[in-house]
């Protein structure tokens, strides 16, 4: 692309979004959809006719993990390196793609050009572990050894391209309506297929139903699912069904609309039954309670604020969510009550911040509201305050806020536009992270919906209170989800967090009063609100009211998004909600709240799940990744784990985290590779205690959790490690992999082993070259004789 | 305002940061990236003290006074947290003080000899970049291996200096074009020496 092409594009770019300092990442955001990456020559042309400097421009592209200076393939190949993706193998997915990309080296683009790759924090799929996306399309649960398969599949569907439009098949009245949730996660896991697998078979069959895309049911363990609703009112759910199925499902709920068509079909099933079996071995004749076992122990227990309308709401269907009820508290809000009135409800209600550190949500309002009207401590700088949607979800094992944004954009947007009008202000920010394409582009068409009904924009309600939301997209750095730092990337600057006080409550977005709150915690308000804040009071412990959306994943045998009322044990949320450990094993421990929370041991799982409770136990509430870990789990991988991950997204500003968790991860590399001193555990410990209390913000702060919580109660693990023992096998370097007199001589391994280290030795024993062996252990899997163990070195 | 700093009262406007008003008093607070005159960010965590209002640990140099405050400067856990923060900056430092340019004004050379810290503590394991010095303009010269990323030099210079990625990986960096924008003077604002005029 010549210059002057680059010159023009990228005029017509800054044309559309603006000059002002502040606007750089959504111009550079736009100039990298534009060109792939971010070429010199638009960088010079922003020097040229922005407010945009070279010492800004570098400051802010090198800091967010979106943004790139150099062109990458075709096609985006991320691999989710997220705590559950993490448990579940995902390093030895990535060697994989690489190893069949042909890349060498520092690569990451495919000598074609054809592919890059690159591993992302999380996808937010991770009950689908582990997960690849390619371009926009999820891949789950993806072994090393598929990596090929999905290559081609990819490859087939960008041939195909099939559009997935909400295409009308409805003429006259429909005889009923089939449901499937459409959340990126569902698709990647053949919901997609079935959807087209139903379009097909209706059209073939003539019958006449309504194909609704639902919100998320949260069994993700579950899917593809799909729930058929009868024209009597009856809901039959399958679970697990394959394209395949569909047809005779279909057939079996709806009567074609012609008689000719019945006659034809009767006919052809006939013979289909003639000539395979499918027929036979369908879901259809797997007796209801047996088909839908997993799904209702996995929904008994749970109870539904946020997640209301769970499986049979249209997340974009505007109607439905207000004959539902929707909208009626905000309705109710701002005829009938004073903003003061609005404040009280949230406070007596009791609930508290969903974002990790719970501060009551009601004393925030109330903070934003004083300062607004002047009576705080900056009486001359009486600004306007500003309601920001914390959208940057960027725990690895985490993806509540996405299904949340995914599936109820319209219940987040009305208690963000409640929390506008108690606060008194007529602006709104969803900001969101970039890696939820999804979620950004419901939550625009929800706006959107919401504006031509009145529901935002100017006297709302008839009244003269207005208000509309604007959508802001986030580039790609952990840190932004705390407060301070997603400030400051909105004004344009590097994800710096500052020293609270001044809480963004008093001086905050260009130093008016903001009130940042979690995507969960706004997705509360109109229950409360509408129900009152008793109602809402019932549910939960003292201490933390209402309910908590968890996502739950790692070695659990249903993994899902679940909403449970506070107070419910860990235990019972593995046990009953989950269905158990994975195959069968011992719980070890549960990991919550991600990079800053902690492990909790299985002796501690009883209990329960309150702020307070899981606070003096070492972890926090966090956002809400339940990552379950069993005994095959290495607990001081998994501390390294988190600490990779605190260290690649710390933003490098105060000297505790930026040295500092780089030394610790230092020293758990020498633990995970057999190469640590006794004296090390000690000046760990001594590291994490530190930081924990110097580091300056609360990304800082809470990063040793992890690290800490593990030594507290899993310390003998860390001496074993010093002594070069990882029971678990995890820790590859202290592991090898070696071939028992059990084998055979089967050749299985030595034609499923990706890196050529086991010889092909037909009726002899086969034997594993340490030097070639990467240890994925997809020969492990493929023995029949259980002749491959792990040996410490 | 009266606030008590090592349980004695101390009159303070509340106008100023807490480490002008405590310097002021007479207590010895060590500091690399704080300059009184000049724009910075709390980073290095060297003037670190104790509020024993809520036992939280806060840089002196980006809070401000507030009534009933109580200030600890010299328990042992202060000077065990501000040593190890100088540790932790020996450890990413190219240390090799008697050849460095910038000796005679480094702070954290200075610091590190009152309060005994070790540089071989916790390194270094990553091998800190070796002597590269870049000429910026005039007599001006910069050693990046010597820089402790306090940010004086990016705050304080318009379209001259300015970070480079982020956490362990972040560098201070003066792209070509901008070599123009920066001056002498900025030397004499660099704690250490990675700033200095030949």
């Amino acid at each position: 692309m010549n210059e002057k092409v680059i010159y023009r594009k990228t005029d017509a770019i800054i044309d559309r979004i603006g000059t002002r300092r502040e606007q750089i990442i959504p111009l550079l955001q736009a100039i990298q959809q534009e060109f792939n990456y971010l070429p010199s020559d638009a960088l010079n042309r922003l020097y040229e006719r922005t407010e945009i400097d070279r010492a800004q421009l570098i400051s802010v592209a090198t800091f967010y993990s979106q943004l790139r200076m150099v062109p990458y393939g075709k096609h985006i190949i991320k691999v989710c390196i997220g705590t559950a993706c993490h448990v579940k193998g995902a390093n030895t997915v990535y060697d994989a793609f690489r190893r069949e990309l042909k890349l060498e080296g520092d690569n990451i683009t495919t000598a074609d050009g054809q592919y890059s790759i690159e591993r992302v924090a999380c996808l937010g799929c991770c009950a689908l572990a582990p997960v690849v996306q390619i371009d926009q399309k999820i891949f789950g649960p993806v072994s090393p050894g598929r990596v090929r398969e999905v290559l081609d599949e990819f490859e087939r569907m960008e041939e195909e391209s099939s559009a997935m439009s909400g295409e009308q098949l409805v003429m006259g009245e429909p005889q009923g309506e089939v449901r499937l949730g459409m959340e990126n996660c569902c698709q990647a896991s053949g919901t997609a297929e079935v959807y087209a697998a139903v379009r097909e078979a209706c059209k073939e069959l003539g019958i006449n139903v309504s194909i609704k895309p639902v919100s998320c049911v949260g069994t993700c363990n579950q899917v593809p699912l799909i729930d058929v609703a009868t024209a009597d009112g009856d809901i039959v759910r399958y679970p697990n069904i394959k394209p395949d199925e569909v047809k005779e499902i279909l057939l079996h709920h709806f009567r074609p609309s012609s008689r000719l068509r019945r006659l034809r079909n009767a006919i052809l099933n006939q013979i289909d039954t003639i000539h395979t079996d499918q027929t036979w071995n369908n879901i259809l004749y797997v007796p209801e309670k047996e088909r839908t076992q997993g799904v209702n122990t996995f929904l008994k227990g749970q109870f539904r604020i946020s997640t209301e309308g769970f499986g049979h709401l249209n997340p974009l269907d505007l109607e439905e969510y207000i004959a539902q009820g929707g909208f009626e508290a905000l309705r109710k809000a701002v005829t009938t009550m004073s903003p003061q009135q609005v404040i009280d409800e949230v406070l007596s209600s009791g609930i508290r911040g969903r974002g990790g550190g719970g501060f009551p949500t009601g004393r925030k309002w109330q903070m934003v509201r004083n300062n607004s009207e002047g009576r705080g401590e900056n009486l001359e700088e009486r600004k306007l305050p500003i309601v920001i949607c914390n959208g940057d979800e960027g725990d690895p094992g985490a993806f509540m806020d996405r299904i949340l944004l995914e599936s109820y954009p319209l219940r987040v947007i009305e208690g963000m536009v409640i929390a506008g009008y108690a606060v008194g202000t007529s602006e709104g920010v969803f900001y969101i992270r970039a890696e939820y394409p999804q979620a950004v582009i419901r939550i625009r068409k929800a706006l959107d919906m919401c504006r031509q009904k009145g529901l935002l924009g100017k006297n709302i309600f008839g009244t003269d209170f207005s208000f509309d939301i604007r959508v802001f997209e986030g580039a790609g750095a952990f840190v932004c989800g705390e407060e301070t730092a997603l400030i400051a990337s909105m004004e344009g600057r590097r994800g710096f967090p500052h020293l609270r006080p001044p809480y963004p409550a008093q001086k905050g977005l260009n130093g008016r009063p903001t009130l940042i709150n979690n995507v969960e915690t706004l997705s509360q308000i109109a229950y409360i609100i509408r129900r009152g804040a008793d109602e809402y009071a019932k549910v939960g412990t003292s201490g933390s009211r209402g309910t908590k959306v968890f996502a739950l994943a790692g070695k659990v045998n249903h993994g899902g998004l679940i909403e449970v009322p506070m107070g419910t044990t860990l235990r019972q949320i593995v046990e009953e909600i989950g269905g158990g450990v994975e195959g069968g094993e011992k719980l070890k421990a549960v990991q919550i709240g991600g990079p800053s929370g902690g492990c909790i041991p299985a002796e501690l799982c009883d209990a329960e799940v309150d702020f307070d409770a899981l606070n003096q136990m070492g972890a926090i509430m966090g956002s809400g990744g339940l990552v379950v870990l069993s005994e095959s789990s290495c607990m001081v991988d998994v501390a390294r784990y988190f600490t990779a991950f605190t260290c690649a997204e710390s933003c490098g500003k105060c000297t505790f985290c930026r040295v500092g968790i780089r030394r610790m991860l230092d020293i758990l590399d020498r633990l995970t590779t057999g190469r640590a001193k006794p004296e090390d555990i000690d000046q760990l410990e001594e590291l994490a205690l530190s930081i924990k209390r110097a580091a300056l913000c609360g990304l800082g702060k809470t990063a040793p959790n992890p690290v800490l919580s593990t030594l507290r109660y899993f310390r003998q693990e860390y001496e074993e490690h010093v002594q070069g023992i990882c029971r678990t096998g995890s820790c590859k370097q202290m592991v090898k992999l070696e071939i028992t007199d059990n084998c055979v001589g089967c050749t299985k391994c030595a034609r499923v082993c990706p890196s050529e280290a086991i010889a092909y030795t037909p009726y002899e024993r086969h034997v594993i070259d340490t030097e070639k062996c990467t240890q994925c252990g997809l020969c492990v899997g493929e023995c029949d004789y259980d002749a491959i163990v792990k040996l410490k070195v | 305002m009266k606030i008590i700093v090592n349980n004695k009262e101390l009159e303070v406007s509340g106008q100023r940061v807490l480490i002008e008003e405590l310097r002021e008093a007479g207590y010895d607070i060590p500091s690399l990236c704080y300059a009184s005159d000049a724009r910075h960010e709390a980073s290095c965590m060297v003037c670190m003290v104790r509020n024993e209002v809520d036992n939280q640990m806060i840089p002196s140099c980006a809070t401000y006074p507030t009534e009933g405050m109580r200030i600890d400067t010299e328990s042992d856990e202060v000077t065990a947290l501000r040593r190890m923060s100088i540790e932790l900056l020996l450890s990413d430092h190219h240390a090799r003080c008697g050849v460095c340019e910038g000796k005679e004004k480094c702070r954290l050379r200075e610091l590190s000899v009152q309060m005994k810290a070790k540089w071989t503590r916790f390194g270094p394991l990553v091998p800190v970049e070796q002597k590269v010095q870049i000429h910026v303009q005039g007599g001006l010269w910069f050693e990046p291996a010597k820089c402790i990323r306090c940010g004086l030099c990016v705050y304080n210079s318009q379209d001259g200096f300015t970070f480079q990625n982020r956490g362990f990986n972040m560098q201070v960096v003066i792209p070509e074009d901008n070599k123009k924008n920066v001056d002498e003077k900025m030397a004499d604002l660099c704690p250490v020496g990675a700033l200095f005029v030949r």
